[in-house]
This record gives C-alpha cells, sequence and structure tokens, in this order.
C-alpha cells in the first residue's frame, strides 16, 4: 500500500463524504436520515484511516514529513471534529463545512502527489516526532474549524443577524485548539533541545508558530475583557489564521526562511 | 473567571498600551543608534542579582501600588494586548526578515535578539505578566490554578530563557579519530577550554538504501509521481512508473573500472547498478551512479526527456563512540548520535556532524557541547504550561455548558 493506492481509497473516502452532505440537507427532517449522514462520515472517515495506517507501515516511518502528508491528517482529522460538533452540538452546518474542507485536502493530494521517499534524517528519528505533529494537526483542525465559525459569524454580523452562537462555537474551538497549539510549540521546544542542543533557536518555523500563538493569546484575551466587540474578534480569529497557514505552507516562499531546518519538499 | 468589575473603569485602556509600545520602539531605536551598542546580556551572577531586584520591584509595585492607577493599568488586560502585540510585530520582523548573529548594533533589524528592542518588549512582557499572575496568585485559590499554570508558567520561561541568556555556552568541538580533543570553540570562532575532553574511538554510518528514480531532464527534478525503487541487491526487477527495470549488477559501494563498475570498499566508493529498463519493447540499458569528486555520475536516458538516476544513499544515523573525560575526574563511555544527547558534568554533548565528503569514511565528528544553568528553570516553566494547557481543554468545555 502506498501513495499509489491513495486514489482509490480517496474516491471511496469522497463519495462517502459527497453523500453524508446530501442527507445533510435533511438531517433535521427524520432521524433516519440523521443516523444516514452520522454513518456516512464516520465510514469516510474509517476509509481514509484505514489508507492512512497501511501508509505508515508502508513507508517504515510516519507519514508526516512532507506537506502532503499533514495535508492527510488534516483531511483525517476535521471530519472527526465535524462528526464530534455534529454529535455534540447538532451543527449540521459545521459538520457540512469540515467534509468539504477535507474533501478539498483530499483532492489537492490526489492532484499532487508527493514523492514516495522513505528516508528520514535523523534528527526527525525521535520520540517526540509523532506527538509533536499529531498535536498541531489536531490543533490546525480545530483552529480552522473555529475560522469557518469566525466567517460565518462575520457574514451574520454584516447581515445584521445574531452572531453569538458562532462566536460561542469559536470560543470553544479556539481554547481547545490553543491547549493544543500550546502542547504542539512545548513539545517542539522540548524536541528541539534534544536535538539541536537548544530549546528556541528563532527558527522562521518557531518564530512564525509563536506569532500564531500570539495572534490567538490577543482573540482570547480581548473576548475576556470585551465580549461585545463581536466583529473585531472574528476579525482577529480570520487573520491568525492567514498567519497559521503561512506558519504551515507559506515558509518556503519566504526569504527568511531560506535556511530554516523546518523547509521540506513537497 | 471573569475579572473584578473595578478594572473596567480605569482611565488607561487599548490606546495609551499601544501608545507605551510605540514609545518603548522609538527609545530603543533611540538607544542602540547612539550608543552603538547591543543590549546587554548579565551572566553570573549579574543575571541573578538583577532578576531578583526585578521580582522584588515587581512585588513592591503590587503590594504599594494596587491603588495606583498606572501599576493598575499595567495589571490589565489592555497592557496585555499593547505587550504582547509589541512582542508580537518583533517576532513578526523576526520572521520576514533574514537574522544574522553576526551583524552589528547599527543594523538592528537583521539581529533582533540582541538589540534594545527585543530587550524593551521583554521588559513590557515581563512587568505586565508578572504583575497580573501576582494579581492572581495572591490570595491564593483553588480556581486560579489552571491560570497561574499558564500565566506563572510563561513568566517563568520568559524570565529563565532571557536572564540565563548569558550564562548559557554553545561551544563546537571537532574530534578527530583516536585522539583526545579538549579545546572547542565558541561562535566568533574563539578557542575555550570548557574542562571536557572528548576521545573519539570510533565513527559509524548508517545508510537507507540508495533509490532508482526517474528524472525530468526538462525541469531538472526527480518525477514525484513515480514511487522509486530502493536497491538491496543485484538481480531484481521494479515497476517503475511505465518502465519494467531489471536490475542486473548493484554494488552499494563501487568504483569505476574502465567502462563500467567494481566493487570497492573505501574511500571515494560510490553506489552503482546497471540497469535494463523496457518500455513497449524499446530497451534502455547503461550503469547508472550518483557523481562525487572522483567519478562522473551517469544516467540512463529513457523517452520523453526521462531518465532513470540513482540517488545517492542518504544517512540514517551516525554514531560517535567517545570517552568524555571531565575536569572533575568523571569519566563516560557511551556512543553519542543525534537526538540522544550525552550529559556529563552539567554540560550536555551533542553529535553534530561529520566529514560530509568522506561519508562513512569520516576520520572527524562535530560535537556540540552546551552548558545552560538556567535549563531546569525553563524546563519548570515548560512543565507549568503543559498542566495549564490540559486546564484550557476543559475551560473550553465549561463555555459550552454554560452557554449551549
Amino acid at each position: 500500500m502506498s501513495w499509489n493506492s491513495f486514489p482509490i481509497f480517496s474516491f471511496i473516502t469522497l463519495g462517502f463524504w459527497v453523500l453524508a452532505i446530501i442527507t445533510m440537507f435533511f438531517y433535521n427532517r427524520n432521524s433516519k436520515y440523521s443516523t444516514l449522514t452520522q454513518a456516512l462520515m464516520l465510514l469516510g472517515i474509517i476509509s481514509l484511516a484505514t489508507f492512512t495506517s497501511f501508509l505508515w507501515v508502508e513507508l517504515q516511518r510516519p507519514p508526516m514529513r512532507t506537506l502532503g502528508e499533514t495535508r492527510l491528517w488534516y483531511a483525517l482529522f476535521m471530519p472527526v471534529i465535524g462528526y464530534i460538533v455534529l454529535i455534540r452540538w447538532k451543527y449540521v452546518w459545521f459538520a457540512g463545512y469540515c467534509l468539504l474542507l477535507a474533501s478539498v485536502f483530499v483532492l489537492i493530494n490526489l492532484l499532487k502527489p508527493e514523492i514516495h521517499d522513505k528516508t528520514l534524517m535523523p534528527a526527525l528519528q525521535s520520540i517526540w516526532f509523532v506527538p509533536h505533529v499529531i498535536v498541531y494537526i489536531i490543533s490546525y483542525s480545530l483552529l480552522g474549524a473555529s475560522t469557518l465559525a469566525a466567517i460565518v459569524g462575520l457574514y451574520m454580523h454584516y447581515r445584521k443577524k445574531d452572531t453569538e452562537t458562532f462566536i460561542r462555537l469559536a470560543d470553544n474551538l479556539v481554547y481547545i485548539g490553543f491547549g493544543f497549539l500550546t502542547l504542539g510549540l512545548v513539545f517542539g521546544a522540548l524536541w528541539a533541545k534534544q536535538a539541536w542542543g537548544h530549546y528556541w533557536t528563532w527558527d522562521p518555523k518557531e518564530t512564525w508558530a509563536l506569532i500564531t500563538w500570539l495572534g490567538y493569546l490577543v482573540y482570547m484575551h480581548i473576548r475576556h475583557r470585551n465580549p461585545h466587540w463581536k466583529s473585531l474578534s472574528l476579525w482577529i480569529l480570520a487573520l491568525t489564521f492567514m498567519v497559521l497557514l503561512m506558519c504551515w505552507f507559506g515558509m518556503n516562499l519566504l526569504p527568511a526562511a531560506q535556511n530554516s531546518v523546518h523547509v521540506y519538499a513537497g | 473567571m471573569s475579572l473584578p468589575r473595578k478594572l473596567w473603569s480605569f482611565p488607561w485602556s487599548y490606546a495609551e498600551s499601544f501608545l507605551i509600545g510605540f514609545a518603548l520602539c522609538v527609545t530603543a531605536i533611540a538607544i542602540q543608534f547612539f550608543t552603538r551598542s547591543f543590549a546587554p546580556l548579565p551572566s553570573f551572577p549579574v543575571n541573578i542579582i538583577v532578576l531578583c531586584l526585578f521580582v522584588i520591584v515587581l512585588i513592591l509595585l503590587f503590594i504599594f501600588g494596587r491603588n495606583n492607577s498606572l501599576v493598575q493599568w499595567m495589571m490589565s488586560i489592555p497592557a496585555t494586548i499593547g505587550a504582547v502585540s509589541f512582542f508580537g510585530l518583533i517576532s513578526l520582523m523576526m520572521g520576514l526578515i533574514p537574522q544574522f548573529p553576526q551583524a552589528p548594533p547599527t543594523d538592528i533589524l537583521h539581529n533582533i535578539t540582541e538589540s534594545w528592542l527585543y530587550f524593551f518588549s521583554l521588559v513590557y512582557i515581563l512587568t505586565v505578566l508578572g504583575l497580573v499572575t501576582l494579581k492572581r496568585l495572591v490570595p491564593f485559590k483553588v480556581k486560579n490554578f489552571g491560570f497561574q499554570m499558564n500565566h506563572l508558567g510563561l513568566w517563568i520561561v520568559l524570565a529563565g530563557s532571557s536572564f540565563g541568556a548569558g550564562d548559557m555556552q554553545r561551544l563546537t568541538m571537532e574530534t578527530q579519530l583516536g585522539k583526545t580533543e579538549w579545546i572547542a570553540f565558541n561562535r566568533w570562532g574563539e578557542p575555550v577550554e570548557p574542562g571536557i575532553a572528548v576521545e573519539l574511538k570510533a565513527f559509524h554510518i548508517d545508510f537507507f538504501e540508495p533509490s532508482l528514480q526517474v528524472y525530468d531532464t526538462l525541469t531538472n527534478k526527480s518525477v514525484k509521481r513515480i514511487k522509486p525503487a530502493y536497491l538491496t541487491q543485484s538481480k531484481t526487477s521494479f515497476t517503475i512508473g511505465d518502465y519494467q527495470v531489471q536490475v542486473k549488477e548493484f554494488y552499494p559501494e563501487a568504483m569505476a573500472m574502465g567502462d563500467g563498475f567494481k566493487s570497492f570498499i573505501g574511500p571515494g566508493s560510490i553506489p552503482a547498478a546497471f540497469v535494463v529498463a523496457e518500455k513497449d519493447g524499446k530497451k534502455y540499458e547503461g550503469w547508472v551512479n550518483p557523481q562525487n569528486r572522483m567519478i562522473r555520475g551517469n544516467t540512463v536516458y529513457l523517452d520523453e526527456g526521462l531518465a532513470l538516476i540513482l540517488q545517492p544513499s542518504q544517512p540514517k544515523r551516525y554514531v560517535s563512540q567517545v570517552k568524555v573525560y571531565s575536569s572533575s575526574g568523571t569519566i563516560i563511555t557511551d556512543s553519542l548520535q543525534v537526538n540522544s544527547p550525552l550529559y556529563i558534568d552539567g554540560w550536555y554533548l551533542y553529535q553534530v556532524s561529520y566529514n560530509q565528503e568522506m561519508g562513512r569514511w569520516s576520520e572527524t565528528s562535530t560535537i556540540e557541547l552546551n552548558k545552560d544553568p538556567w535549563l531546569p528553570v525553563v524546563y519548570t516553566g515548560i512543565f507549568m504550561l503543559i498542566i495549564g494547557s490540559v486546564f484550557l481543554f476543559f475551560r473550553g468545555s465549561k463555555i459550552k455548558e454554560q452557554t449551549l
């Protein structure tokens, strides 16, 4: 099993998710539909999870090194978060968005597959590798989800409709996502100490991760102090996600990052 | 976790916080420009004394200045946002502008971590964060435990790493096979005697297998879609893209001999394979090998501007067998590799590099010696932040219980 079999699994996954999105339109009409939606979401997740675990075995290393591999994890975790939000708060629209976003990531990987490289440089061979990346991807998924809530909230704000539901959802997601973001940063620091001799070297990826972290810090403090500044808070949330994307994907383009130890192929 | 009501009516708010940040910024640039010096980086014992004084000032401000509106502002969220934004802006500059530790003081933007700008932003954030932490620490309440883990933890990480920076030593030592080395070099290239001697007893590298890849001669890149084949032995065949490839001969280590290659285990050797690729009845054959200083690289050209190349082996791990002596008389014999440092008498030893030209025949191994007496302080803060993040998960769920 390798990226060669990715098309099969991704078509199965996308098939389930497209059907799930269609059934979502009838979600509240009948309990049979809601069960069907949830089942379809889960089947898609299981299909992608199966592929990911086989890929892990085949590559003989954790599939977390290249950007394409991190997109794969994102496509896996995003629907999981959508599923939990759907079960817990019954936000159908939200689960739908999560599926849509995950599908986009699956499609990107379909159109732009990665090199099938099994080499893992010595610096990455550490017990910290898997927790560091997994924690970050969970965090990015949650914060991506909070951005969705923020965008819908902003839309509602400019349509002069109530934004309370969306900002509350964003808050929940940001707190949990920020917890994971902190863990990711801190695990990275502990790993860096072991691999490079210092826990913080202002490597461009570290710097951008810190800026992202500070952005969410500002959001949480403003929400705490001025809960009525809703549109400002939502804007901060949306803009901070831009910084997060910069940290995740934009690194390779930066002149400041040409010597970064975090710039990888793909 | 809402703040006391009285905080809402303070005269100073966001505007003042940003203006103070801006004033600090201008002052910092002026100091650096006129004195042409970097911000101070005190080492032991000055750093400890300054840190203690700083903490005492914060405590005194907290005790006697509680009713002073300036101190009250320093404990407010607008001041927090001002300080965090200032620090964030400086980080953003570091994220956008390449940094050079050798840049002189007049070149502020290329050496921010040593600048007064960075120094002032740290003082701003440590003051506000310190006072905010004190405010919630006294009187101590159990419900503030998570808050303390996050805020005090962050304060300890920032204070420990910045005040401890002057005591940190990072030295590079070049060790030679069979010899004992006791001189290391600091980042300015000056020799230092760290009181640690390292004898390199053996050096060893494991490689990943070399891989046969399809290369696009037009774009000068490997074709990422096509899965490479990892070579371990002769007389094997693979499907690579649309081609059926037979490996007739394969030598993990070889030397050019006449028109071909022969197995040779020694310095200067490279992997080489004789391959036959077949597609639609057409055959393409020849030697493939990466190049080095002595040997020219060979590729087998296929159709459509494609070629088969042999990608050189990537190192899987490199290990130095070392005997380390400290001036206190401690002797450790152990192996040193990336991600697994050695500890002796306050020093961490890291495997950094080796003679890449010589590869597995390298007779030198570069080791970093690292001493950071403040590491336990920073780790205490990091440990508190880990606990604090778990509290954030619960805080998130608390909001949903209240509102949904």
